[in-house]
């Protein structure tokens, strides 16, 4: 093994405290509040430790997921149709 | 989806925040017939329960008929609708812990207080034997840990992540400190991430 893949290897293992580091800065990454030095930082440290590269895309992929499928449509039973049709056409709030 | 698709929907759209405009009470219910199923939708994924889920859609119509005036037709008039429901839902929802006189969705958090995040525990529902079967499970499994989250976690998920506000329409619509509100927002993302765990890796898959 050369040289070059070992130190590979020890980089994709990532640095402890930089990982702790990525954790505790996770939220202000994602969501881009992070001073730029600081974000171009973590960004590098993404390029050498794929844990939390990984860590770091599966939780923007839980809000992707979270937006795209939380609200289904769910058709309204006949009773309240029904019954939204009579509020509309009684209320007298709906002038 | 194709913009020839899209198009009739947004005519459909025009004609009814005219109609609403003009004080067309009969609007109302085109209103629930194109957009019914998805308004029901955000009523139930906010309260959990039907029949509270009823009440909040006639609080929902109430309000689109006294807001109409105000939609500028910036925003599409589906994320308005939605907006409009979330709220009507949100306040439901108030009114029902001050009756309850429970934890208040007002009350002051931080990291060290803040209420209390089961581990969410999805049923394992085997392989999926298709793409289309996966994204439907996908689906399921993703409404299902919502479904899960405590309501205060559950609330801020659904502002925040599904209808997009801005945290400052957040912040004003729970009376959450922005510290308080990222927290409980990082918190429920990750209980949300660790529950989803082995549909996050099908995902990669399916846009890779």
């Amino acid at each position: 093994m050369s040289i070059k893949n070992i130190v590979g290897f020890f980089r994709h293992l990532g640095h402890p405290c930089e990982c702790a580091r990525t954790k505790k800065l996770l939220y202000e990454f994602v969501e881009g509040e992070l001073d730029p030095e600081v974000h171009r930082k973590l960004e590098q440290h993404l390029g050498d430790c794929r844990g939390c590269l990984e860590y770091v895309n599966s939780y923007r992929r839980t809000i992707v997921l979270t937006h795209r499928h939380a609200l289904p449509e769910t058709p309204m039973p006949a009773e309240l149709k029904q019954r939204l049709h009579d509020f509309i056409q009684q209320n007298p709030n709906l002038k | 989806m194709t913009s020839n698709a899209e198009s009739p929907v947004r005519n459909d759209d025009e004609s009814l925040v005219r109609r609403l405009k003009a004080r067309d009470r009969n609007a109302l219910e085109d209103l629930l017939r194109l957009h019914g199923a998805k308004l029901y939708g955000v009523a139930l994924q906010f309260m959990r329960n039907e029949n509270e889920a009823r009440e909040v859609m006639q609080d929902a119509l109430v309000s689109v008929w006294n807001k109409i005036g105000s939609f500028e037709g910036k925003s599409a008039f589906t994320s308005w609708l939605y907006r409009v429901t979330a709220n009507a839902a949100l306040m439901s929802l108030r009114k029902k812990k001050r009756r309850e006189n429970d934890i208040s969705l007002d009350a002051p958090v931080n990291d060290e207080d803040d209420i209390p995040l089961p581990a969410l525990r999805l049923r394992d529902k085997g392989p999926s034997p298709d793409n289309v079967a996966l994204t439907d499970e996908l689906g399921d499994q993703v409404r299902a840990a919502i479904d899960q989250l405590p309501e205060p976690y559950r609330v801020v998920v659904l502002l925040r992540d599904v209808e997009e506000l801005p945290m400052t329409e957040v912040m004003e619509a729970t009376g959450l400190s922005e510290p308080a509100l990222k927290s409980r927002l990082h918190r429920a993302r990750l209980a949300l991430r660790e529950a989803l765990l082995p549909y996050l890796k099908g995902e990669d898959k399916q846009t890779s």
